[in-house]
């Protein structure tokens, strides 16, 4: 009896060490629009894009692109270059403009209500290379805390920088293979249910997404001039993406000190806070300014860099656990095939398959035409 | 012939029986050699026949003869027969004794226990004094002779007295002392030292204090002299009191914003895992606040954690917790009270602008041995105490001990169980009165942090602290303390989150202090304190080392920061007549900045940045870099309306020479302190108060109503997104603003009686503004903004109940609005990635914090003769299990923003605590 409620008392002090952390969205009415200017330009290929467009409300987050604006690119020897618009909020360069080294660049932007924003001049710094890109398997810690995943973890080393130090920051593009599980016996169009003849035809995909994350980092108060295996991403093994093959383009900018804070205090502001210890948040600035209104604050930066760039090919890893949802054929699925042709014409054409016992079924479409989330269309890279 | 034997042996023991009875009975009978004896005479003899204690006082008693004696008749009645045509009464007590008073409701108690085997009233106990019984009421029928006849001379007798503490010779600290005849009251200082100036003739005093029972002492007086006496410990009449104040102080003692506490009461109320702590409890009184559960510090008065000052025994103390801010810094054991100065903070004290805590560590028992500890289920205390071998010096050892690991490795989530936390801490103090005049202090402490996180991170702290005070007694007048004191403070980090920048750097802190203090009275109502004292600080920010050969870190190593802080201060507490008292106080600080170091200058008027750098001045070892000055001023007034009610008002103004480096809303265990240099100006702060204080039931109830105002500049606020790992060189990281505090505090105090406890109120702001027109930086765009410990409402209710001595029940009641918090106010998107935008500082709140804790303490049982005497303490931490917010906070992942709520203790904690302690209850 005793022993039991000692027990019961540790049970429930152990919750204590756990803190506890749960999600919560607080209530929020201060809403504050500002102007957002996001332009990255470099030495690499064109054309660069330079997007403006207003900020939202915090609970419905929305891109809120500001359209009929007038930008250009004004260099320090008097030389301008017109941005078109494409859609809304989104101007791009002409696709023969590359920035130089040794120019300094300035944004300047004047929008159909008439107010004019401006940025500083920024030089191109010297950009340095990648000198490797490794992929390790590993295993990590799932943010919750608790479980533990395998995925492959990304590192890059930069070669030597040409002065002391340098400032980096990365954007990551992935592009993966991936295969719908099950092959295409029948196919329902035009009204007509027919057998398939090409049963491999929507079975092999490509899928390119942007990394939806930031990654900084610098050698300012590092001993040598060289980044030596810094982690990037970390892809897992919950999603298809490590399936078949994998391949990740890391696209490394070299950045000016100033243009490193704006960028370092956005990832930190928006993965660093939580724990115990967490700072101020702050309203971030970056290098451009409202010149036809001093005091009215410029959300965004415009970021002129020096462009290398390196792609890793990586093929499914030996000896993991895979832990997306793969499709299988049950009993509904079979009932499904029955009234597939009731489907309407606006579903069409409609694709059924087989089980391993030749009965056929209708599964999710995305089991066997993976142009439901990717395309056919090899990328030339591949 | 043996019949003959038998009976007479059988008569003999009846006979024997019968008298032994007699003796036992209450009946007692005179014969008539009593009879025609002076009354003081007959009094005396019977008590010497009887073997029982007849008290009286001969003076008083009136010169004539015992006329009646009615042979047969008891004591008892023959007394009350030949003493009530005097106006006299004969009272009796449990034991047989006689008490003669005039006063007819003298109802003798004796506080023995009871010993359950016989039911009778138990001896064994050792004896008080043999001058005094201790009952309520007693009447002493010694008389204290103070000077000599010799001496007299019809001039008023300087009298200086002396009260320590029956069970363990420590000093009465705020007793009072009355003299009956006259209506004088006085109090007993820090040393238990009281001062009368009387006529020399007879008097009665009565002297009291809140932890003890009332004594009260005929002396006469003829010359100047001295007086020691001892008051016994109050165990029935006092319940364990929450409060331990002097009534009177909180009317009649010039200070505003006191709060005292003493350790047996801390050990009352409920904390979390049952440890006691000293500093949480200290957030229960008005007007101190926290920032949140996981930090150490605490905000008073709307000021930043930084802005307090904590010594005990005069050894100055920077880390007051353990396990980044879970625990205290030391055993509440080892205590035997605190003080806190909110409002007036006396002159001898300077440096920080807000509060100074001072802890006074346990005398050892100067009796006989004592040793007592406890298990909780995450440490174990024991305290050891006694005399040092027969000689006049005690000594105290308490040593405490984390065992947290087995919990941590019971968790499921992988980083926690990867984790471990462990801490340690002792304790030792030697008190040694040499002589009447002279006593020496030694106090020496150490303690120990070890925690790692998953192997990614690696903190250890040590901090040790020694201090030697002299005590010397010029004589009745001037009193003299010398210390000298030591306080380290070192904390070693290791960080490889990134393998690359894998790091290790330790930090040391040291403060060296002399201080010399002089305490005289020439007259009878000044009381003047001055003296001087002096601080040499030294930070050592260590190297920042890379960890391994993996790291690719630039070792970085960085100049001590070396100042030197002096005071010279004096101050007089004046009672200019029985309403009024002021107190003054003047206190002039210096502060050297010292090198080695290599100071920047920058271009006026612009903007601290490395770039606007105009010249480096190089200093080397010891070579004097800057000087400030400025004097502080403490002033006080006091006006009392009547004996209960005074009002109260006072004005310091305060300065301070080193701050933490913080970029964390809440205190975390990397900050680190940093002296003011060449560039980065002290603080300056002026508070004005103004209060009423009332006591009233006789004393059993206290209230006090506190407003305030602050101000003060200089604050060291850091720039936004500004890190100390990045700036080597501070002032470019940080920029100096202003605080604006004003509150108001209501306490209402019940400090006797079976249930006991306080409940306070406190509406407090507190706002920041950082604005430097020299550099044109600012935070916030210059505009002002709520401070991140800034709670408008905070309510503290405790309370302790006691229906017997073996049973005590205690429960807290804590609310406070939450903190303020900086939420977004839009979102926008940077390549295709939602990012927050933030504008205003802290224009959001959490939600309100709440919380009770109850907890029930049940003693063994109350028998006076055993080993060992042991206690348990049943504690239930956030009864309610509300999910109290420590932060909100927001987090992108694969493209989208949550939100998260972080509470530290989310549901309901229980612990059992098993003390224990060598001896009785009473103990």
């Amino acid at each position: 009896m005793q022993i039991n409620v000692l027990h019961l008392l540790m049970a429930l002090m152990l919750l204590f060490f756990t803190g506890c952390v749960e999600e919560y969205w607080p209530e929020m009415n201060k809403y504050e629009s500002v102007i957002v200017v996001d332009g990255l330009i470099h030495n690499g290929e064109g054309p660069y894009t330079i997007t403006l467009s207003r900020s939202a409300r915090p609970d419905k987050p929305v891109f809120n692109g500001v359209a009929n604006a007038q930008v250009s690119i004004h260099d320090h020897l008097g030389a301008e270059v017109k941005l078109t618009a494409l859609e809304r909020g989104t101007y791009v360069t002409p696709a023969e403009f590359k920035a130089e080294a040794g120019i300094l660049y300035q944004l300047q932007i004047v929008t159909a209500q008439g107010e004019r924003y401006a940025s500083d001049f920024e030089s191109l710094p010297e950009p340095v290379g990648i000198d490797t890109v490794q992929a390790e398997v590993e295993y990590h810690t799932d943010p919750r805390g608790y479980y533990v995943k395998p995925g492959v973890q990304f590192y890059v080393s930069t070669e030597a920088a040409i002065n002391d130090s340098a400032c980096f920051y990365w954007r990551l593009t992935e592009t993966f293979e991936f295969h719908a599980d099950f092959e295409i016996y029948y196919v329902f169009d035009q009204g007509i249910l027919r057998e398939m003849l090409h049963r491999d035809s929507l079975r092999v995909c490509y899928r390119t997404l942007a990394i939806p994350e930031i990654f900084t980092y610098n050698t300012v108060n590092m001993n040598s001039p060289a980044l030596v295996h810094f982690p990037l991403n970390f892809t897992d093994t919950e999603s298809r993406r490590l399936s078949v093959r994998y391949s990740l383009l890391i696209d490394q900018y070299t950045v000016s000190q100033k243009h490193y804070a704006f960028w370092n205090s956005v990832e930190q502001q928006n993965n660093g806070q939580g724990g115990l210890y967490s700072t101020q948040p702050f309203q971030i600035q970056g290098n451009m300014y409202c010149s036809s209104n001093p005091e009215q604050p410029v959300s965004g930066n415009f970021t002129v860099a020096g462009h290398t760039a390196m792609r890793i090919f990586v093929d499914p890893p030996i000896g993991v656990n895979y832990y997306y949802p793969e499709c299988t054929i049950d009993t509904s699925a079979m009932e499904e095939f029955y009234s597939i042709r009731s489907y309407p014409p606006l579903s069409w054409p409609v694709y059924a398959t087989r089980d391993e016992n030749g009965i056929p079924a209708l599964p999710n479409q995305s089991c066997m035409d993976c142009t439901v989330s990717g395309t056919l269309e090899k990328p030339d890279f591949w | 012939m043996t019949g003959i034997k038998t009976v007479s042996l059988v008569a003999l023991t009846l006979l024997f029986l019968h008298l032994n009875a007699a003796g036992q009975e209450s009946d007692r009978r005179i014969d008539s050699t009593y009879a025609r004896l002076p009354l003081h005479e007959f009094l005396h003899r019977a008590a010497v026949q009887f073997q029982t204690g007849i008290y009286f006082d001969p003076a008083q008693l009136p010169n004539t003869k015992a006329t009646t004696i009615l042979e047969g008749e008891t004591l008892e009645k023959l007394l009350e027969i030949n003493l009530t045509p005097y106006g006299f009464f004969a009272v009796r007590d449990h034991e047989g004794n006689f008490f003669i008073t005039r006063n007819k409701n003298l109802l003798p108690e004796t506080n023995n226990t009871v010993s359950p085997a016989t039911g009778k009233p138990d001896t064994t106990r050792p004896t008080a004094e043999s001058l005094l019984v201790s009952t309520k009421n007693a009447f002493a029928f010694k008389t204290f002779k103070i000077g000599s006849m010799e001496k007299a001379d019809g001039n008023p007798a300087e009298i200086t007295g002396y009260i320590t503490r029956e069970e363990d010779g420590a000093p009465v600290i705020g007793g009072t002392v009355q003299v009956q005849e006259t209506g004088e009251v006085t109090t007993t200082d820090r040393e238990g030292i009281f001062r009368l100036r009387l006529n020399p003739g007879y008097y009665l005093i009565r002297a009291s204090s809140m932890e003890c029972e009332e004594r009260k002492i005929n002396i006469e007086v003829y010359s100047d002299g001295e007086i020691r006496f001892s008051l016994p410990p109050g165990m029935v009449l006092l319940n364990e009191v929450v409060i331990r104040s002097d009534p009177f102080h909180n009317v009649r003692s010039t200070k505003m914003g006191i709060e005292k506490l003493s350790g047996k009461s801390i050990r009352e109320i409920p904390v979390v895992l049952g440890e006691k702590d000293i500093f949480k409890v200290a957030m229960l009184l008005p007007g101190v606040q926290s920032a949140g559960e996981g930090t150490q510090g605490f905000n008073v008065r709307g000021s930043p954690a930084d802005q307090n000052l904590f010594y005990i025994n005069n050894i100055p103390v920077y880390n007051t917790a353990h396990l980044f801010g879970f625990f205290s810094a030391f055993n509440s054991g080892a205590i035997s009270e605190f003080t806190l100065y909110k409002s007036n903070i006396p002159a001898q004290y300077g440096g920080r602008l807000a509060s100074v805590f001072n802890i006074t560590a346990h005398q050892g028992n100067d009796q006989k041995f004592k040793l007592s500890g406890g298990i909780s289920p995450v440490s174990g205390q024991v305290v050891a105490e006694g005399p040092v071998f027969k000689s006049s010096s005690t000594f105290m050892v308490s040593a405490r001990t984390t065992y947290s690991d087995w919990l941590l490795d019971r968790i499921k989530n992988p980083e926690l169980k990867m984790s471990e936390a462990r801490f340690s801490d002792i304790l030792a103090n030697v008190t040694s009165h040499l002589n009447d005049k002279n006593e020496i202090k030694i106090l020496g402490y150490y303690s120990y942090d070890h925690a790692t996180l998953a192997s990614i991170t690696e903190h250890e702290y040590n901090n040790t602290g020694a201090s030697v005070q002299w005590n010397h007694r010029f004589n009745g007048l001037l009193r003299m303390n010398l210390s000298v004191a030591n306080g380290n403070y070192y904390f070693n980090e290791h960080n490889n989150a990134l393998d690359i920048a894998a790091y290790s750097q330790d930090y040391r802190f040291s403060h060296r202090e002399a201080r010399l203090e002089f305490t005289w009275q020439p007259f009878d109502n000044h009381t003047f304190i001055y003296g001087a004292n002096s601080i040499h600080y030294q930070i050592n920010r260590g190297d920042f080392k890379p960890f391994d050969s993996t790291s690719l870190v630039k070792p970085l190593s960085f100049a001590p920061e070396k100042g030197i802080e002096s005071g010279i201060f004096i101050s007089d507490n004046w009672e200019i007549n029985k309403k009024t008292a002021i107190d003054a106080g003047f206190r002039y600080n210096f502060f050297h900045v010292l090198g080695p170091a290599q100071v920047f200058t920058y271009r006026p008027l612009s903007p601290r940045t490395l770039e606007n750098i105009t010249d480096t001045l190089q200093f080397t070892n010891n070579e004097l870099i800057k000087t400030y000055h400025a004097p502080d001023f403490r002033t006080g007034i006091k006006y009392q309306i009547n004996k209960n009610i005074a009002i109260k008002a006072g004005y310091n103004r305060m300065h301070q020479y080193l701050f933490l480096l913080s970029n964390t809303i809440a205190i975390a265990p990397t900050d680190r302190w940093k002296l003011c240099d060449y560039n980065i100006r002290p603080m300056e702060g002026n508070q004005y108060s103004l209060g009423c204080y009332a006591n009233f039931f006789a004393d059993k109830m206290e209230f006090s109503a506190e407003v305030y105002y602050k101000a003060a500049k200089n604050m060291v606020e850091y720039k936004d997104g500004a890190s100390f790992y990045t700036d080597a060189v501070t002032e470019t990281g940080i920029i100096q603003g202003r605080l604006h505090a004003k509150g108001i505090e209501l306490m209402l105090k019940k400090t006797q009686g079976k249930l006991s406890g306080w409940i306070n109120y406190t509406y407090s702001r507190a706002q920041l503004t950082v604005k430097d027109a020299n550099t044109g930086e600012q935070s916030n765009n210059g505009k002002p903004y709520p401070a991140n410990y800034d709670k408008p409402h905070a309510l503290n209710l405790v309370c302790n109940y006691k229906p017997n001595r073996r049973v005590s029940v205690s429960g807290n009641l804590v609310y406070s609005t939450g903190r303020p918090i900086t939420f977004p106010t839009s979102i926008y998107y940077l390549n295709g990635q939602p990012i927050l935008n933030f504008s205003h500082r802290n224009e959001y709140r959490l939600p309100d914090y709440f919380r009770i804790d109850l907890s029930v303490k049940i003693e063994g049982n109350l028998l006076s003769k055993k080993l060992a005497h042991g206690t348990f303490i049943a504690s239930l931490y956030n009864l309610t299990g509300r999910k109290n917010a420590y932060s909100i906070y927001f987090k992108s992942h694969e493209g989208k923003i949550t939100g998260y709520k972080l509470s530290v203790f989310g549901t309901l904690i229980p612990s059992v605590t098993y003390t224990f302690k060598l001896g009785n209850y009473a103990n």
